[in-house]
Parts: C-alpha cells; structure tokens; sequence
C-alpha cells in the first residue's frame, strides 16, 4: 500500500489515495468527520481501473497473471490543466502508467486506456519491480521529479522532470541508495521492498528520504575455504538456473490459466502442472542446492523496519 | 496456490543473492537510522510504507506507516522534530469508528 495524503475531490478536506495489491487505485475521502470507507477509484465509465492483474472480488480469484500489475497509485496533474491525472505503478516489472483525467477534481473523468510512461521511446523501468513512485520536486527546479524505491532488488532511484510544467518528460535512473547493498546483522537497512517518501525530515531544507522495507541478511560466518566457496559458487549458480526455470514454468501456467474459461478446466491444468515431471525435479532440486548452500553462506535473514536517510 | 508458491521461492531466491554483497556507503546520506515508535521498531509490519503528514493541522507532521493488508497506523511525535523516535502508534480510524482498511485481496 501506498498512502498519498491529497485533497483529491477538491472539497477543502484530505483524501486519502492509494493502490493495493488488488491491482487498483482506491480512495478514502475526508470529510470534517475522519475519513469515509475506502472504494476504488473508477473510470469514465464506471469501470475499476487495472493494468492487467487484478483480483477479481466476484470470483475470488486472480485474472491476468501474464502481465503487468497496479500496486501503486499516485494523484498527480500531469497536464498541468487544473485536476488530478492517476499514475498507476507496476510492481512485478516496475512500469508506470497514466490515466488522464478528462474531467474535473469535483468529477472526474479518467481514460479507459492506460498510457505507459515512456523514457526515451524506452518503457519507464524500475530495476526489480517497483514498491511505488512518489511524485516530488527532488531537485527544487520547480518541476515534480519521481523518486521510487525498488521491489526484489531494493535501492532508492531519482527520475528527473527534464520537461516542461504540463509536459513532464523523465531522465533515466540516478541512484540515490545502492540496491545491492547488503547489511550484516547489527546494522541492518532496507534492501527490498523499499517504500519511500522523501521529506524534509531533518527540518533543514533540504529532502531526506523515509524508507520502509525489509533488511536481509546473512548471520555472521566463518569465512569459507578454497573449496567451500566453490562449493557455494557452483550452487549459487544451480540455484538461479532452477529458479528460471521455475519463473518459466509459472508464466507458461499463467498464461494457460489465463486461458480457462471454467473452474473445472483451471483445476485440470493446475493438477498437469504440479505433477509435471520437469516443474517437480526443479522445485525439488531448488530446495535441495538451497538447503545446501544455507550450511555454507548461513541462513538468510529477514527483518521489516522503518528507516531514516538524512541528506548530507 | 502456485503462484503462492512462486512467490515465495522467488523472494527466497533474491534474499539469497543479496547477501553475498558486501556494504555499500552512499556519499548522499547519512547511514540509515531506523525509526521506532514507543520503542519499538516496525519489525511487526508487512511491507511497511511510511508517509509524512500532518493529519490534525496542528503544525506538527503526524508518521503514517501503510501495510500490505491495506491498514494503516499514525505514530505521534513526542520528541525533537528530528529524532527518529516517534510516540505510540494508533491504527488509523475511518467515521464510522472501524479501523480504516483499503480492500486487498
């Protein structure tokens, strides 16, 4: 979830805007009294907006597996013509997307199209998936710059408004924090999952950036020997080839799944698909070299927090 | 079920190869310091997402962390405007008195 404290009907109270992991962008509105049961936020036509992965309430079950999926949901007036557009963020692939508002903040009319966000004729990407961008002027040129956090791979990334007011254009990633780096135990900080807001949280002017995620890490080992860290080399490698070919099996059966058109038909092709001979020996061999590799490298580590990172 | 499943493996898979890297110092920021609330760090929270906002307009920024199961939690300022410790936490609530929850899945 990403929380955007906004007045998004334009009725004097904050709103509350946020994307879930249902696919969509929902809404609290504020009133004198607190604020309203949340609902999501429809398009012109009445229609819950999605990229392609979604929940589906009636049916109690995901639709669109293959593609993209809104987990964040950002109010921003791209056009700069007086009312909240929608950019809805994609956490698998880290794409961005935009949904214009044709109306007005009292009575919205968003697109039923999804406009992807585009770098130089390039897909707008974050590297790992995307938690959520924030929409702030990073750099205090009086433009609304991106600053979002990374999903598998964490790091914190700074997307430059290098266009004009109305007409934003983004430069490529600047890195504000490593993804990689990697924390021991006893000074830890967030290395995936990275939600951020950037504030001025130090109070002296200048943005800082709040980052909620996860630290991982490994215990404190002995170093490995010669052997032992071949040994770890030659399974890590394992690993990752076992782990695509899991990946590629899970979007082969996305994609059939996708396909079914009964509850009976998405039960026979689960049922094919668990007792495929090649997806068994892969799992089985994954959590195998996994096991093994945990003896050697220590068991990783996994701890949600909070974290502060004041500019210098 | 299985995408569960995949789930799982791949986050499994990236914690993995994280922690063969070594600490990077970023030259921008000071190191990381991590936020508490009545003492407490945020350890309980699935996929914590914080927010500034002064929700009371009293003047003073309120910290407003969001979850992966659509709640979320306001932590009061109780020191220095920029401590990392924040007061105690309350879950968020909507008009009608519940706590406030954006609908998952």
């Amino acid at each position: 979830m990403t929380p955007q404290f906004v007045d998004f009907n334009a009725d004097g109270f904050v709103d509350i805007v946020t994307g879930t992991f249902d696919g969509s962008p929902h809404v609290s509105f504020g009133s004198a009294d607190g604020f309203g049961e949340p609902t999501h936020i429809l398009d012109r036509d009445g229609e819950r907006m999605l990229l392609t992965q979604f929940w589906d309430y009636d049916e109690k079950q995901w639709k669109g597996l293959e593609g993209p999926q809104c987990i964040s949901a950002v109010a921003f007036d791209w056009d700069n013509d007086g009312d909240y557009d929608l950019l809805l963020g994609d956490y698998k692939e880290g794409l961005l997307f935009l949904r214009m508002n044709t109306g007005s903040n009292e009575e919205p009319q968003f697109d039923i199209e999804n406009v992807q966000v585009m770098i130089d004729d390039e897909p707008f990407k974050v590297a790992g998936g995307m938690s959520a961008p924030r929409l702030v002027d990073w750099d205090g040129d009086g433009l609304v710059d991106i600053v979002t956090g990374g999903m598998q791979q964490g790091g914190v990334f700074f997307y430059r408004n290098s266009g004009k007011l109305g007409a934003p254009e983004f430069s490529p990633a600047e890195t504000l924090i490593e993804p990689s780096a990697s924390t021991t135990a006893g000074a830890k900080c967030p290395t995936s999952g990275c939600y951020v807001d950037a504030v001025d949280y130090a109070g002296d002017g200048d943005l800082d950036v709040l980052v909620g995620g996860y630290a991982n890490w490994a215990p404190d080992r002995k170093p490995l020997t010669e052997e032992e860290e071949a040994r770890a080399t030659e399974l890590e490698a394992q690993q990752a080839e076992y782990m695509a070919m899991i990946q590629e099996a899970s979007l082969v059966l996305n994609k059939q799944l996708a396909k079914a058109e009964t509850e009976e038909a998405r039960q026979e092709i689960l049922k094919r698909f668990t007792n495929d001979r090649e997806y068994k020996n892969a799992t089985t061999q994954y959590s195998a070299v996994s096991r093994e590799l945990m003896t050697l490298r220590g068991t990783p580590q996994r701890q949600a927090g909070v974290w502060l990172y004041v500019r210098k | 079920m299985t995408t569960r499943l995949f789930f799982s493996l791949a986050a499994f898979a990236v914690v993995a190869a994280g922690s063969a890297v070594a600490q990077a110092e970023d030259a921008q920021f000071a190191r990381p310091v991590e936020i508490t609330t009545a003492g407490k760090t945020y350890v309980d929270v699935l996929y914590p997402s914080p927010v500034l906002h002064d929700l009371n307009g009293d003047g003073k920024q309120e910290l407003i962390i969001g979850d992966l199961r659509g709640y979320l939690q306001v932590a009061k300022r109780d020191s220095a405007t920029d401590s990392p410790e924040w007061g105690d936490s309350q879950m968020m609530q909507s008009v009608e008195g519940k706590d406030i929850k954006f609908s998952n899945w």
